[in-house]
């Protein structure tokens, strides 16, 4: 049974390479691999879930070869994990070395086809750290835990109705991010909504907080401050 | 009770009989085989709808369910038969002025009965369509639910809206739970799956052989005998290792005296879920989601199984190893014929091209698992025996104790066949929108 002693396998303190993959058991082979975050790692395949249901697996890099996003559709679990039993991605760890083998291209699934999803799975992934790191630098905070757990606020009888209630206010942002990312079709479209939704925002500057959310956001996703042309 | 009834289905499990003691290990052999069947393929129970089959206790044929004559001339393709399918339901909204309900979980077979819905039912007639699903079922495809189905039909909680609740406000209940039996397509890739491990159990010249096989991407089209060993190990269960090959014989004899060619791997498996699963997956959603009074109207006629009509079962009779049931023997390419029906209205390139198959029965079940759990059978008076009466659980051990396929009364095979016979020609007059 794993208890504490297994947590740092899930999350190696060694990680100049590699040591998560998402397993699409459609097709028998990873279709991402990340080094970054594991509980990122796993909402973006959840989001990714209403495309391709994925696993998320870990597995030790040093022990295994070493695996990138431009070699990884060609490799999979040595024993091949069955049909997702579930709608909803979970992590599993592969043990020991020798847990990834080689299988070579995906016999089922068009080439092209396999690039359009590692290319949407890889911005999905992006967007989810940059959407975390904005947070986190601009001074904003993902408060939707708090959802359920406050009590409602009350409004006067012909008071005026403010616009957005106040306390999640910054939620909804949030939420169309990852309503995005889990509906559009394609890389094109979720990115172009995304622009479009946050260029339409007044973000406000935190007091403490040199830079705004779509700076740190653009940043963290394209590389520089503004959407590129 | 069972002495002197007939029954449509019966389910028995490993669990129900250990009542006051091992009585497992009191049965005879056959009685043994009948349980661990049971537990191997995980409380089913199999009753042919063609052939020779013995059962433990007489069977006869439901008549809704009865299965058509082979026709090799059938041309009708799936979209056809499925889109013809929705005008039938449409007639029949018509006639009745009552509404339907269909009972969506999000795969391929409930989605092709939606999409067919959608495609040949105007927005005025979509209005009197109500779709039953869940969270999980519109996480299954969430991008089919927002772009086809939200604000287009009214939606409804599946685990608050029962089949009797439906039924009882008017609506005709549609399920597409004979989806899996129509593709039959789903215990091959389950061998599939495991050839290698399976394989790798056998004796030595077996094993030889069968691993030749393996990669042979037309392994589904070579004759079935040829894995005789390989199905045989995969019908086996530990703790009875003689499981495998008396199922095995049990479904060639069925084959054989059949009338429907089953010659390949993937035929074979097909065949088993065509005629010996399929009432099991008819009648499930009868048995297990309609608590009503009236078993028989219900599932006579009120209930429609989406795939469960003439066109539908000829279509399968006729289209094994030509790609469209499975390509590769690939789960990404089973129900390939649905998926293309799917793809045609909705263009969705991830769904045709990664879409699994995900249980969705034990969804269905949620509310109502202590009342699955107990059932015996449906006798031929649309009556459920449940395992909760104790004459049930005594006549049902001691038929099981004595049980020896051998030697048991063949009366009751012929009476089963000849019931069947006069069911497949009685079955159109019986339910002649539901079973058209």
């Amino acid at each position: 049974m794993p208890g504490l002693a297994e947590l740092p396998r899930y999350f190696p303190r060694d990680r100049a390479e590699p040591c998560y993959a998402l397993y699409a058991t459609a097709i028998d082979r990873f279709v991402l691999v990340d080094r970054h975050d594991l509980s990122i790692l796993v909402r973006a395949a959840m989001l990714f879930s209403s495309k391709l249901v994925t696993v998320v697996c870990v597995y030790d890099s040093k022990a295994n070869p070493v695996l990138s996003n431009e070699t990884c559709l060609d490799w999979a679990p040595v024993h091949r994990v069955s049909q997702a039993n579930s709608r909803v991605p979970t992590v599993l760890m592969l043990e020991g070395a020798g847990a990834i083998v080689e299988k070579g291209p995906v016999p089922s699934v068009g080439a092209e086809m396999l690039e359009r999803a590692q290319r949407y799975l890889l911005f999905s992934l992006q967007v989810l750290y940059a959407q975390f790191m904005a947070n986190a630098k601009s001074g904003h905070a993902d408060i939707r835990m708090f959802r359920g757990l406050m009590p409602e606020l009350e409004t006067l009888p012909g008071a005026p109705l403010a616009s957005q209630p106040q306390l999640f206010a910054a939620d909804v942002r949030d939420q169309k991010i990852e309503d995005i990312l889990y509906y559009a079709d394609s890389l094109e479209q979720a990115r172009s909504e995304i622009d479009t939704l946050l260029a339409n925002r007044e973000e406000p500057k935190l007091p403490g907080s040199p830079v705004s959310y779509q700076t740190v956001f653009n940043e963290f996703l394209y590389g520089q401050a503004t959407v590129p042309a | 009770m069972i002495n002197t009834k007939a029954f449509y289905l019966t389910i028995v499990r490993d669990r129900m009989l250990r009542v006051g003691g091992d009585l497992y290990s009191r049965l005879a052999r056959d009685g043994r085989n009948w349980v661990d069947l049971s537990v191997r393929f995980h409380a089913s129970d199999f009753t042919a709808r063609r052939g020779d089959w013995v059962a433990p206790w007489p069977m006869a044929q439901e008549p809704t369910y009865a299965m058509p004559a082979y026709d090799a001339g059938f041309r009708k393709s799936f979209a056809q038969v499925s889109d013809e399918r929705a005008l039938q339901v449409r007639e029949l909204m018509h006639n009745s002025g009552r509404k339907v309900a269909l009972y969506y979980s999000g795969g391929l077979d409930s989605t092709v009965a939606a999409v067919a819905l959608l495609k040949n039912l105007s927005a005025e007639e979509l209005g009197n369509v109500v779709i039953c699903t869940s969270v999980d079922g519109i996480m299954e495809s969430p991008g089919f639910y927002r772009r086809r189905l939200r604000g287009r039909v009214r939606i409804l909680d599946s685990a608050r809206s029962r089949y009797d609740d439906l039924i009882a406000r008017g609506y005709y209940t549609i399920t597409a739970d004979t989806g899996d039996s129509i593709f039959g397509t789903e215990q091959m890739t389950q061998l599939l799956f495991s050839y290698g491990e399976l394989v790798d159990k056998l004796p030595h010249d077996a094993r030889l052989r069968l691993r030749q096989l393996c990669d042979d991407p037309a392994i589904g089209e070579q004759p079935y005998e040829r894995f005789a060993d390989l199905i045989i190990s995969y019908l086996g269960i530990e703790r009875n290792p003689a499981l495998g090959r008396w199922f095995y014989e049990k479904l060639v004899r069925n084959i054989s005296t059949s009338g429907v060619p089953v010659y390949s791997l993937h035929d074979f498996f097909w065949w088993f879920i065509f005629n010996v699963k399929y009432l099991h997956c008819a009648l499930r959603a009868a048995l297990f989601y309609y608590r009503g009074d009236d078993l028989k109207a219900a599932i006579q006629q009120n209930i429609i199984n989406w795939y469960n009509t003439a066109d539908y079962q000829r279509w399968s009779m006729v289209n094994n190893n030509n790609g469209q049931k499975i390509r590769n023997n690939l789960s990404t390419t089973y129900k390939w014929a649905a998926r293309q029906y799917i793809y045609e209205f909705d263009r969705d390139d991830w769904y045709l091209n990664f879409k699994l198959k995900l249980g969705s029965f034990q969804l269905l079940l949620r509310s109502n698992i202590r009342q699955h759990r107990k059932i015996f059978g449906l006798d031929t008076d649309y009556r459920l025996h449940t395992f909760a009466e104790v004459n049930v659980r005594r006549a049902v051990a001691e038929r099981l104790r004595i049980y020896d396929e051998q030697a048991f009364d063949p009366v009751r095979v012929r009476l089963a066949r000849s019931s069947a016979a006069r069911s497949s020609s009685t079955s159109a007059a019986a339910a002649p929108v539901l079973a058209a």
